[in-house]
């Protein structure tokens, strides 16, 4: 039975959610053969949270530098650790959550390992001496299917691929302490500020529901609309090129190739025309509702549900409608 | 600072592409500078002009590919290099195509390298990582800004803002360094006639080097189109397809007034 190794991200003393779902993708295809490894500077935070999604073994490596406060950025520590902890773990698959951290570290981890790197696949299955996956690519116009061959290979998965599920009988954790410390003149970088810049309190790639705003919300009384709308939903709030160019949302809600990749219950599309670089980020989600007056946008191609009309006048009455329909089934 | 920027050609993502028998049929397409690395090659040459400093260009394909070094060199690179593998030798890719420019990279001198953050074509994003660590150098990805070390006391430092999942953080990196670029850092100024032609007259080399041996087994079975979705279904007012999927989300805040 192949050994796997997921990366758990914390961030802000909670695991991630697209590592929930590496968790639970790997458990469903190794069952007990899989492990966890963490790089923190508080990880019994996190035990009791694997041990319900059915994991019994974690690699942990300990050190201040992981401190939510540091002052070093985390690549190079991130790096040097997973390198430790796969040197003690001796994985055939070593599985990382997709994103900003993955990007940053997987070029370096696939030199280190001499492994082949994987990134931001939306499936995966792994046979004896590999792994077989399916990515996105051509700015997610094409569908790749590839085979990776050697002990590790490395994937990165798209968050929303699988779903994060907790396991029935929650078994003991075994805890591998992994010898690390990190020697801060290695890193060559420092924090010189830091700036948080997202857009209301819900995390984007954590959110049942994202509302996004396009350039077709076009000035503050349209993005009182799209926060008032995603506030009732209790949804993050993301936004296309158009509206961040627009200086009404944060980079940090950019959804599609440059942004976030998201895959929410619910994406709800308003004045966004649907270029392929913005549906990049947000086609995997599973429902998609769009707003936008032009009948032939390209986002309809996409939508599963279309309204063709005037986000002002349809924010509005749809705002409406939702509290009475909500107060209604009360 | 001497910036040496990486750049790929890749077909157009925008024109008519089709899958065919498990390949991409590129041929209807125009080939085009990397949007990234147009981005990264923009930021770069700004940062020269206000700066001070000279910026180059290195592509690793084939001939056909210099049209996007030409582009760079419009853009206002002052040389290219194109580097070359052995008639007959496939193109590498992946790790290969890293430890190629790396090997090049290991014989010049530069204060940075920039990369795109990504490839079009790849969607893959692990280049500039792997150039890191093949050349030991420090590194940040997905830059959106880049300056001069604001105490102007060393020039051995970047500040470079990069956007992290939850975060933008402003670091000091010495130099020399690897950066990645988002194409949210600048946008690539469009060369006039001039630009163009004295392009033409600046320097690309072309540099023929073993094809990198010995790297990690991966490989690209076939491709396919994505899967599509159902067409969208159109709702008129009231709309209640649409807002019945959205009310069992409605948060009704505490304290409001029974109906
Ligand atoms: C390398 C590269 C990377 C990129 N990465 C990203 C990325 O990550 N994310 C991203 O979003 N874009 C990205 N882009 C940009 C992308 O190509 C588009 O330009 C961008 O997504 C357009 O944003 P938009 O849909 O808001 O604006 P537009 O294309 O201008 O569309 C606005 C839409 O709003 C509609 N509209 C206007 N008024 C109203 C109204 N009152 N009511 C309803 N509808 C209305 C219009 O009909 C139109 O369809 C990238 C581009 C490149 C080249
Ligand atoms: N053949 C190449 N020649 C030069 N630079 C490249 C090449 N391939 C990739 N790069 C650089 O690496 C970045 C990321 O590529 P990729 O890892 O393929 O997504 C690109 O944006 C370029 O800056």
């Amino acid at each position: 039975m192949a050994r796997l190794l997921v990366f758990v991200e914390i961030r802000k003393r909670h695991i991630t959610r697209p590592s929930l779902e590496a968790l639970s993708r790997c458990r469903e295809i190794g069952g007990k053969s899989v492990a966890a490894a963490i790089a923190s500077d508080a990880p019994a935070a996190s035990f009791e949270a694997l041990a319900r999604y059915g994991i019994e073994e974690a690699f942990v490596a300990t050190d201040p530098v992981f401190a939510p406060d540091s002052s070093i950025p985390q690549g190079a520590p991130l790096a040097a650790a997973l390198v430790r902890i796969a040197e003690q773990a001796a994985p055939d698959v070593v599985v990382l959550p997709s994103g900003e951290t993955a990007r940053e570290i997987l070029g370096a981890l696939a030199v280190r390992m001499a492994a082949p790197a994987l990134p931001d696949v939306s499936r995966f299955d792994v046979f004896e001496g590999g792994v077989e996956a399916a990515r996105p690519v051509f700015t997610a116009g094409f569908m790749a299917r590839v085979r990776a061959e050697g002990a590790p290979v490395l994937v990165s998965l798209r968050g929303g691929s699988y779903a994060a599920s907790e396991h029935p009988a929650a078994s003991p954790l075994r805890i591998r302490d992994v010898p690390f410390a990190f020697d801060e003149k290695q890193s060559r970088t420092t924090l010189h500020k830091v700036s948080a810049g997202t857009s209301g309190g819900v995390d984007l790639a954590e959110a049942a529901v994202v509302v996004a705003a396009g350039r077709g919300v076009r000035d503050e009384q349209g993005k009182r609309l799209i926060e008032e709308l995603a506030a009732l939903l209790g949804a993050a709030v993301g936004a296309s090129r158009g509206a961040i160019e627009a200086g009404l949302f944060p980079a940090a809600s950019l959804i599609g190739q440059t942004g976030k990749t998201v895959s929410p219950d619910v994406y709800v599309a308003v004045g966004i025309s649907g270029a392929l670089q913005h549906v990049a980020g947000m086609a995997d989600s599973r429902t998609i509702i769009a707003v936008n007056k032009d009948p032939d946008a390209p986002v309809f191609r996409h939508a599963t549900y279309g309204i063709a009309g005037d986000l002002y006048e349809i924010l509005p009455a749809w705002i409406k409608a939702l509290k009475k329909k909500a107060a209604a089934s009360k | 600072m001497k910036f040496i920027v990486c750049i790929k050609q890749v077909p157009d993502v925008t024109s008519l592409l089709r899958v065919e028998n498990g390949r991409i049929d590129t041929s209807a397409g125009r080939m085009a500078l990397n949007a990234f690395d147009a981005s990264a090659a923009e930021g770069a040459i700004a940062f020269a002009e206000r700066c001070g400093g000279e910026v180059h260009v290195v592509l690793a394909g084939p001939p056909e590919a210099e049209g996007a070094l030409r582009k760079a060199l419009a853009m206002g690179a002052a040389a290219g290099v194109r580097l070359q593998v052995r008639e007959g030798d496939a193109p590498p890719v992946g790790q290969a195509c890293a430890q190629m420019l790396a090997d090049h990279l290991r014989t010049e001198t530069f204060d940075a390298i920039l990369c795109g953050k990504q490839a079009q074509d790849t969607d893959a994003g692990v280049t500039p990582a792997m150039l890191a660590a093949l050349l030991g150098l420090p590194f940040v990805g997905n830059a959106i800004a880049l300056e001069p070390d604001p105490d102007g006391r060393s020039d051995n430092h970047l500040l470079v803002t990069r956007q992290a999942d939850a975060r933008q953080e402003i670091t000091r990196i010495q130099t020399p360094c690897v950066v990645s670029c988002s194409n949210n850092m600048c946008d690539p100024r469009i060369p006039n006639i001039r630009s163009v032609m004295a392009a033409r007259k600046k320097p690309i080399r072309t540099k023929i080097m073993e094809t990198p041996v010995g790297l990690p087994a991966l490989a690209v079975q076939r491709y396919e189109p994505m899967p599509g979705r159902p067409p969208a279904r159109m709702v008129d007012e009231p709309w209640d397809e649409a807002l019945d999927v959205l009310a069992p989300y409605v948060k009704i805040p505490s304290g409001s007034p029974a109906p």
